[in-house]
């Protein structure tokens, strides 16, 4: 504050001093500067009040209205309204004179008309030149810009008030007086306000020092500036704030120490007394912290020597360990000498560490490692079984040595894995095998739904239990454990000691019945595994010996039905080298028609079933034929039969049409021999056939539909075929050219002129085929005609002389006969 | 094309009809014979330029009842002019929602560019249109869709400009789909537009129904539609608005029918602007008005107020200078002329003052012709009356409206007193004082009856103005100039005078029309 006020009262005066200064200049200069700019602007809106009025007249001149009266009045009113509309500052206007000194026009209507005539700077104006007047008007001082306008005599003057013109100024100088005092009352307080912001944070420091220095670690000092006073403020903070979370820190550990870790902490003064007692080691001896503070430590530990005795080692100044064991615990002590705050020695710090659960635990470990041995040995023994039913009796009873148990069962869950039924059992649970449990019923069905090991070890109280008479009051306690596969329980594993037994159930034996049962889970799967590959192995049996019969019936089908193909077809297609589908191919191939002359008469003639006998012997025999021949049947049509050959075998398209046409002269001389034997049956007159053979390219394939598709040929060599049939006499076999070419040397044939055939450009050359050269070679003078009312048989080869001479006699008579 | 506009209207009038019964239909009775046209381009009659008001829009629009004030109407706002190529060009951006009418051979469709421009140009065009004067030189071109240019080689100022393109005369905007498929003559007799009401039928001689614009942009008009009666008799449409036959009148300027429907409580009269200024031209080419003592002394002999009094109170106005100021920029009031000594107040002892100094102590005779019409009989009765008090012996001869029309601009009568409305100062002092438009002798004769020749120059440079404050300053001038010449005295203006019934509401305010009608827009309606 002192500080303060001396800076304060050194400048003020000097302040008040300079802005007194600063405004007079100002004020003396503004007042000048604006009179010459208001007499500037004054200048020049006369001007423009001169031009309005110089416009107008110009105007009237121009379309020679200044001599009309009403025009120029019109005129010089509108040029006073261009006037009105000329702004002087606020308060500023054009004033209009005539040379009477009569107002002419005023913003002011009032006005208008008003006699300046006698006023001094009428006279001034009237007097001198266009220029600055200043006058005084209706009680208010004026600064004027005259300008006559000599065509209608008039003074026009731009003028405003002094008023306005210097107004400013005026205004000014009040401002400039308050605006120096309140700069100097501004400057004053903010110079006081500077020195107190300061002065007040290293007060603050000061304070805050002393605070530290108490142990009052949470001071804070509050930081105003960024000045160094800020800085040293900052840092300050700063080092309290690490004190105070190093301190903090410190203490957390110790406390998280004390009241989590089982240990016990105490310390004794110089006299033996405890000054400290904490740890959560005290809760379990069940001590009371505050009631021993002050009392010698032996009234706490009374029943461990070891404490005491450690604590005796630190008081002579050497630090001390030792095992003791207080009520059911058992610590391990520390003690130590320690120097309290005072400096005087003897003073003992210990520390006693809670080790019960550590010793526990490695006994526990010990015994669990001994049943795993024995476990590992005997169990090995058991999972090799395959057989489902010996691997469970070998369970249940290796189980019940494990656990000395007399009791056990096995249950297993059944294919709907809807509930579980005991598979085995022994001791008491040995009668009831088979016992059905749905899940969550009994301590097996409890395991079953929850796949976790279950104890019940007070089971005649066991609410769950299933009631049984020969149980309750019997069996004291029961363990229950899953049997998985996978995850998946798939049965349970359980063990039970009757009354006769002190034992019970504890996680220890869970733990080893769970291990074994885990085992027991892989030796029954594998066991399960061997059982559905048997399962499988049978099946697959079954199922071969049902192929082995489908064959069978496959095979007898095919039979029947290769009647009804050609065995080309049919075993390309049985053997999958054709596959059936509509697909073609061209081909060269002889094609063979042929149809019984006369037919159509013949078969009106007969029963249904007599023609139906006869078409099929008929049918029979040519197939035979044909299929001896190596044919293709391509159809049957009524009595018409449609041969090819070449596809699907072929063996040369010469050979081929060599086997037709030889198949031909079988068909035809079986023909003959069929027909002593139908006559006999009561058919008159002999079926003979026509048969028709060209060798030509077709096109060959299953043609039709997806559903039904038939191996057939088509094309031109086809038709030629046909027509070929058709133009055959009866009895007669006719080839075309193509074949005879083919089969010429072979077969002997006798020409029989041209037939023309649809969709073919040129005639065809026919042949007649008589018979093979081997044929006529062996049986050449065999001599075989037969026709209506005549029939001629003769073999003259196996003739004797005689018969041969009997026989020309014969003929002779029937050449005479036919002669006449 | 007239046949099946006809067949058109058979099919549709009995759907109409039974709608009618209780749809909202305002029944206007006026004083003409029949509709003479609905081509808005040729409609000049004051009756014609009603019904194409109704149909008809343009750029820009009088507000209705409230002329000469200017809003826009299709445009979307009122331009400023900007040069280009030497050329004043004024840019109008359209609405978009400015439907045309369906017409007998189109069907409804959106305004555009298109539109506009054909119609401007149509308006230009003197084979079409009756105002193509009023368009020499200037263009109108598309710029986009709905954004147009006007073009005018010579600038020209706002106040002559925008009566161009409102809703007046050549302004009105036509439909070009439907002016282009049926014809001009057809478009006349079934007119296509894009207003609040849409053109329905007519049965000649009798009738024209409108019905309500269901899209028009302004949204639907409250009422269903609009029936204009052809009823020349004024006793006819009076006894039918009294009988509830119909909803508004064309009244009469009658003192005696003002006093007689005062008294009905049912009927309203309204009597608005604009007026039709009635002004008394004299010949300064014939003796003895030539001398301009003479021409003074009739203005000094005549009294405005004996002229008003044959007119029902507030039907008549006193008017100073031949452009009414009340009306239109550029006219003198009172209090001007007065302050100019040009109001020539009633003074007969002055009036033969300047008798005898020219010569006529004793007076002199004129034969005048009149036509049979009120405004023109009456005044010309009143005139003769007047004049006689100071020695003038006037002679009337009463001829048939057409033919005084004719033997005036054959320069029959020293003395023309004649009734006009035009829609700016130009037309009103070219028409009237430039010495082109003098009777029989002018370049392109027109209603310079006085012969005047003393303002040329003036009216043109005032045309020609492109700052509308020195436009009227010259203006004035010029009216100064010739009302100091004495060459005409304005007597005043005749207001419009309807009658409606009570709860006919128009929807606006009413004071000035220059569709010379109370206009009927889509707010007009009637009360409950």
């Amino acid at each position: 504050m002192k500080i303060s006020s001396k800076i304060l009262w050194a400048t003020l005066p000097l302040l008040l001093a300079a802005f007194a200064a600063a405004s007079g200049i100002t004020y003396f200069l503004s007042r000048e500067a604006l009179r010459e700019i208001a007499e500037q602007w004054l200048e020049t809106r006369g001007q423009e009040a001169l031009q309005a009025a110089q416009n107008q007249a110009e105007f009237l001149k121009a379309y020679s209205l200044d001599t009309v009266e009403a025009s120029v009045r019109q005129a010089q009113s509108d040029a006073a309204a261009i006037m009105a509309t000329i702004e002087i500052g606020q308060e500023g206007f054009v004033l209009v004179i005539d040379g009477s000194g009569r107002i002419a026009h005023a913003p002011d209507p009032g006005l208008v008309g008003a006699d300046v005539g006698k006023e001094p700077w009428f006279a001034e104006m009237t007097s001198g030149q266009d220029g600055q007047i200043s006058y005084r008007f209706g009680g208010q001082k004026y600064l004027g810009s005259v300008h006559y306008f000599e065509p209608w005599q008039w003074y026009v003057v731009a003028t405003d008030p002094e008023s306005e013109v210097y107004g400013a100024v005026n205004r000014l100088g009040t401002y400039v007086l308050i605006l120096g005092l309140a700069g100097s009352v501004l400057i004053a307080i903010v110079l006081m306000t500077l020195t107190r912001r300061l002065t007040a944070p290293l007060a603050e420091l000061v304070q805050g020092a002393e605070r530290v220095g108490r142990g009052e670690l949470d001071t804070t000092i509050p930081v105003r500036t960024q000045d160094e006073v800020g800085m040293l403020a900052r840092s300050f903070n700063d080092m309290t704030d690490e004190l105070r979370v190093l301190y903090g820190r410190l203490e957390e550990r110790l406390t998280t120490v004390v009241s989590n870790a089982p240990i016990i902490l105490f310390a004794l003064d110089g006299n033996g007394a405890i000054t400290l007692l904490e740890g959560k080691g005290l809760d379990t001896l069940g001590l009371d912290p505050e009631g021993a503070i002050g009392r010698p430590l032996s009234g706490v530990f009374a029943s461990s020597p070891e404490i005491l005795s450690a604590a005796e080692t630190a008081r002579r100044g050497e630090t001390a360990s030792s095992v003791a064991a207080l009520h059911d615990q058992i610590f391990e002590v520390w003690c130590a000498p320690h120097a309290g705050s005072s400096g005087d020695a003897s003073g003992v710090i210990g520390v006693a560490t809670d080790v019960t659960e550590r010793v526990l635990a490695q006994e526990k470990l010990r015994r669990q490692a001994d049943y795993l041995t024995a476990l590992n040995e005997t169990t090995l023994g058991i999972i090799s079984r395959l057989d489902l039913d010996e691997l469970l009796q070998a369970i249940v009873t290796r189980a019940g040595e494990m656990l000395d148990a007399a009791h056990g069962y096995i249950y297993l869950a059944d294919e709907a894995d809807a509930a579980i039924r005991r598979r085995i059992g022994v001791g008491v649970y040995a009668e009831s095998v088979g016992y059905e449990l749905q899940p969550g019923q009994g301590v097996a069905g409890k395991v079953w739904m929850s796949g976790d090991p279950v104890v019940v070890n007070d089971y005649a109280n066991w609410p769950d239990r299933v009631p049984n008479p020969r149980h309750d009051g019997f069996i004291r306690a029961v363990i229950g454990v899953p049997l998985k596969s996978g995850t998946q329980v798939i049965g349970v594993l359980g063990m039970a000691y009757d009354e006769r037994s002190e034992r019970n159930f504890g996680e220890e034996e869970a733990s080893v019945l769970s291990r074994f049962a885990e085992l027991a889970s892989i030796s029954l799967d594998n066991a399960r595994l061997y059982a559905s590959a048997q399962a499988a192995l049978r099946k697959a049996e079954e199922a071969n010996e049902r192929v082995l019969e489908q064959n069978r019936m496959l095979e007898s089908l095919s039979t029947k039905l290769s009647k009804y193909l050609s065995p080309q077809v049919y075993s390309s297609i049985f053997t999958g080298s054709q596959s059936v589908e509509i697909s073609a191919k061209r081909k060269k191939l002889t094609v063979f028609f042929s149809d019984i002359a006369g037919f159509t008469e013949t078969a009106d003639k007969m029963e249904s079933e007599d023609l139906t006998q006869l078409l099929n012997h008929y049918l029979t025999e040519m197939s035979r034929i044909a299929l001896a021949h190596g044919a293709t049947i391509d159809k049957y049509v009524g009595d018409a039969i449609v041969i090819f050959f070449g596809d699907p075998e072929t063996r040369g398209v010469r050979e081929d049409a060599l086997a037709c046409v030889k198949m031909a002269i079988a068909m035809r001389k079986r023909m003959r021999e069929l027909a002593g034997l139908w006559r006999a049956s009561g058919i008159e007159n002999p079926l003979r056939c026509r048969i028709g053979i060209n060798t030509g390219y077709c096109t060959v394939g299953n043609f039709g539909s997806e559903d039904r598709m038939d191996y057939t040929i088509i094309g031109g060599g086809v038709n030629l075929a046909s027509r070929l049939e058709t133009s055959a006499e009866p009895g007669e076999i006719l080839i075309s050219y193509e074949t005879f070419a083919h089969v010429k040397n072979e077969i002997h044939c006798e020409e029989r002129g041209h037939i023309t055939v649809k969709g073919l450009a040129y005639p065809v050359m026919t042949y007649r085929v008589v018979d093979s050269y081997e044929a006529l070679g062996t049986s050449g003078r065999q001599l075989r005609e037969e026709m209506p009312n005549m029939r001629l048989d003769l073999d003259a080869g196996l003739m004797s002389p005689d018969q041969r001479a009997q026989a020309t006699a014969i003929l002779k008579k029937a050449l005479d006969e036919l002669s006449n | 094309m007239a046949i099946a506009a006809l067949l058109l209207m058979f099919f549709i009038t009995p759907a109409a009809n039974a709608v009618e019964n209780d749809a909202q239909i305002l029944r206007l009775g006026i004083d003409a014979a029949d509709l003479g046209t609905g081509d808005p381009h040729r409609a000049a009659s004051r009756n014609d330029r009603a019904v194409v008001d109704m149909i008809f829009n343009g750029l820009l629009r009088y507000k209705p009842g409230e002329a000469p004030q200017i809003e826009p109407d299709i445009a979307t706002s009122i331009p400023v002019p900007k040069i280009a190529d030497g050329k004043q060009v004024w840019r109008f951006e359209l609405r978009r929602d400015v439907m045309c009418h369906p017409g007998p051979r189109t069907e409804g469709y959106q305004l555009t560019a298109d539109d506009v421009v054909f119609s401007l140009m149509r308006a230009a065009d003197p084979d079409v249109s009756s105002y193509a004067g009023d368009y020499e030189g200037m263009t109108a071109s598309k710029v986009d869709d709905f954004t147009v240019d006007i073009a005018f080689d010579t600038p020209l100022s706002s106040i002559l400009f925008f009566p161009k393109v409102a809703d007046y005369a050549g302004g009105f905007i036509v439909c070009k789909k439907a002016v282009e498929s049926l014809g001009d003559e057809d478009f006349g007799a079934h007119p296509v537009g894009t207003g609040p009401f849409v053109f329905k039928d007519r049965v000649a001689g009798e009738r024209i129904r409108l019905a309500a614009n269901e899209a028009y942009f302004r949204g639907r008009p409250q009422l269903d539609g609009v029936e204009v009666r052809y009823l020349p008799d004024f006793e006819k449409r009076d006894a039918l608005l009294r009988d509830e036959e119909l909803d508004v009148i064309f009244g009469s300027e009658k003192p005696e029918w003002f006093d007689a429907i005062s008294g009905d409580e049912s009927i309203n009269v309204d009597v608005f602007g604009v007026g039709q200024v009635i002004t008394m031209h004299f010949n300064t080419a014939r003796p003895p008005l030539d001398d301009i003592r003479v021409r003074k002394a009739l203005a000094y002999a005549v009294d405005r107020d004996v002229f008003r009094s044959l007119f029902a109170q507030g039907v008549v106005e006193n008017v100073y200078s031949p452009v009414p100021a009340e009306f239109l920029p550029g006219g003198l009031s009172r209090e001007e002329a007065a302050r100019l000594q040009l109001d020539y107040p009633y003074d007969p002892a002055k009036a033969r003052e300047l008798l005898a100094e020219a010569g006529y102590e004793d007076g002199f005779k004129l034969k005048l012709v009149t036509s049979e019409r009120g405004h023109y009989l009456s005044n010309y009765e009143s005139l003769r009356d007047q004049l006689a008090k100071v020695g003038i012996e006037i002679e009337l001869e009463v001829v048939e409206h057409r033919e005084m029309h004719r033997r005036i601009r054959e320069d029959e009568n020293a003395i023309v007193i004649y009734v006009a409305w035009r829609p700016n100062a130009d037309v009103f002092l070219t028409r009237f004082f430039h010495s082109d438009s003098t009777v029989v002798t002018g370049k392109s004769p027109d209603t310079n009856f006085s012969h005047y020749d003393g303002i040329d120059k003036l009216i043109e440079i005032a045309r020609s103005a492109r700052d509308p404050a020195d436009q009227v300053r010259i203006w004035k001038q010029a009216q100064v100039k010739l009302l100091s010449d004495a060459a005409a005295l304005p007597l005043h203006y005749v207001n419009l005078v309807y009658a409606r019934r009570k709860n006919v509401d128009y929807g606006h305010p009413l004071t000035a029309a220059m569709a010379l009608y109370p206009q009927f827009t889509e707010t007009t309606r009637f009360k409950d």
